[in-house]
């Protein structure tokens, strides 16, 4: 190409490729009608030409980098799956996460039985060796308890609900994906941390009991235990299926079956760790308050436990509507 | 379609053109990582510090200093564990450090990655980050052939040099906006200049008196000092 021609050229595009930049910047990208999609088809075929000229005659360039930009931008823009939020929705409620919830199901009552068994142990070995209390529990527990009251006794009076939601919250989110990615141990690390909770539950209703409290802490706990410790096992569930997909990871190579276990794992805990919001919430609010008897708080227990149960089964959504758009994403899939 | 070498990552066009991202680094992801980390360090010092002090300042005890402890120790927290989740949603795989660094994530399919992939990414922060100093993040971009970290082995992520973040290219503004010399030799003097310290003298003689004389010059100076200065005049004086 002479100077003068690829200079012509250069200044007859250049209005179209910042348009065709504004347009792929655009926050939502998304195409009002037929004609701009149709605008950005005959846009991209242009870049394409464009970008092998500029290759050729221009190498090195800013506008060599801009253009094969703009054209990946495109590209992808063009060729990109798209689905609606609502039957997003549908799909991830309705289908996915049921479906992963069954997947996990073997994982969950292996790693129940890990955390009940060493919960079990540890109560045990509390209850007969009293001295053992402080591989599980603080000092300040064990002083409190030794007092003859539980280190959650006039919570209130020192922090407010709100302020003790919102640290609970960010403990229990902390812990459940720490629980999750420690699966990336080949399991190992996941399971430490179910071993280490169990325990500590054991142990503090173990030293409870000794000083006639443990029902003071069953009374504590119940209302918010439901749903905080069916989701750490949830956690500790996917972290476990972390593990395997690493150390069986079948026809796949490791790193196939590794990515597509997180994106499983990763569905699970966007679902479920909102629910520790919830616990955080009955924690705060209802769990130190002495107004609430056994039963209310046995009822809150249970109400949550089904609450979270249905959305892992998918029952919650099996409306009318929703029964529609999941069947059609389930046809559509 | 996309197709990953050991340096690069590929995105084939549906009309066949080869789009190449090369990927990144321990050396140059370690320093985008270092300006990050100076930054989120500072802010997050800077907040605990002023509320330190204004709790101090203010005496504040009981109910309050809880308050008060909140105002300071939540807001921290969030400042430095959330900077990257935060400025990498928000900027589509981008943050100052990596802006800086001429880095971006990319998805599997050079685009930019999702919101879920980037908290992904970010939550094996917590494995990645063991037992000090992202030991382990660095022991497995060093063992990948894709210099991955765990985090984007989980997110399905790669981070590639971006090329709109390099200095050096000359712009298209600059090609059009000298008329005495045609684009191409343009071109071939912003490269000469470019790599002017590196040749050895008598290459810088033989380059520069060619591209002279193809930019038409009668004279070509013999002396090296005064070629560098002919060259740099025929660029526009820009470098």
């Amino acid at each position: 190409m002479t100077p003068v021609a690829l200079r012509r050229w250069l200044d007859s595009r250049r209005a179209d490729w910042g348009r065709i930049e504004t347009v792929l910047h655009e926050p939502h990208r998304r195409f009002g009608d037929e004609a701009t999609a149709a605008r950005m088809v005959q846009d991209y075929r242009a870049l394409a030409h464009d970008l092998a000229i500029a290759r050729r005659e221009l190498p090195g360039t800013d506008l060599v980098a801009r253009l094969e930009t703009s054209l990946r931008q495109a590209h992808l823009l063009l060729h990109r799956d798209y689905e609606p939020l609502r039957e997003r929705l549908a799909r991830l409620y309705g289908i996915e996460i049921p479906d992963v919830f069954r997947r996990l199901r073997a994982p969950l009552l292996a790693v129940t039985l890990i955390f009940c068994g060493s919960a079990l142990a540890s109560w045990l070995l509390v209850s007969r060796f009293p001295e053992l209390a402080s591989l599980f529990a603080s000092e300040r527990m064990i002083e409190h308890v030794e007092g003859g009251r539980l280190w959650t006794d006039g919570l209130l009076n020192v922090v407010p609900s709100s302020m003790l939601s919102v640290r609970i919250i960010a403990n229990n989110v902390t812990v459940a994906l720490m629980t999750f990615v420690f699966g990336a141990l080949y399991g190992i690390g996941t399971l430490y941390m179910v071993m280490l909770n169990g325990a500590m539950l054991g142990c503090a209703f173990a030293i409870t009991a000794r000083y006639q409290l443990a029902g003071d802490l069953f009374r504590f706990i119940v209302a918010h235990g439901v749903v905080e410790l069916s989701v750490i096992l949830l956690a500790a569930a996917a972290g476990v299926s972390l593990g395997e997909a690493l150390a069986r990871p079948g026809q796949r190579s490791r790193a196939e079956a590794f990515r597509a276990a997180v994106a499983d794992a990763g569905k699970l805990l966007a679902v479920v760790v909102p629910f520790l919001g919830l616990a955080g919430l009955i924690e705060g609010f209802v769990s130190p308050a002495d107004i609430y008897g056994v039963p209310a708080r046995m009822l809150v227990g249970a109400m949550s436990g089904l609450l979270l149960w249905a959305v892992l089964s998918g029952r919650a959504w099996r409306r009318d509507g929703h029964v529609q758009i999941v069947r059609r994403a389930r046809s559509d899939s | 379609m996309t197709n990953t070498a050991t340096d690069s990552l590929s995105l084939h066009t549906i009309d066949g053109v080869e789009l190449r991202l090369p990927i990144a680094g321990v050396g140059a992801r370690s320093y985008a990582f270092v300006i990050d980390w100076h930054i989120r360090a500072l802010a997050a010092a800077i907040w605990a510090i002023g509320g330190l002090v204004a709790l101090r300042y203010f005496g504040l005890r009981g109910r309050e200093f809880g308050f008060m402890q909140f105002g300071v120790a939540l807001p921290t927290a969030l400042i430095y564990f959330g900077y990257h989740p935060l400025l990498e949603t928000v900027q589509g795989g981008l943050t100052p450090g990596k802006r800086m660094a001429g880095l971006r994530i990319v998805a599997q399919n050079g685009g930019v990655p999702s919101v879920g992939a980037l908290l992904i990414r970010n939550i094996f922060r917590m494995i990645d980050s063991l037992p000090v100093c992202y030991g382990l993040a660095l022991v497995m971009m060093l063992m990948s052939s894709r210099q991955s970290r765990l985090g984007d082995l989980a997110a399905g992520t790669l981070v590639v040099f971006d090329a709109t973040a390099k200095k050096k290219l000359l712009s298209t503004d600059a090609l059009l906006s000298n008329d005495r010399v045609s684009p191409q030799v343009l071109l071939l003097a912003d490269e000469l200049l470019q790599r002017w310290p590196e040749l050895l003298p008598e290459q810088r003689a033989v380059l520069g008196r060619r591209l002279l004389e193809r930019a038409g010059h009668a004279v070509v100076p013999s002396n090296d000092e005064d070629l560098r200065v002919a060259v740099q005049a025929l660029h526009g004086g820009r470098r």
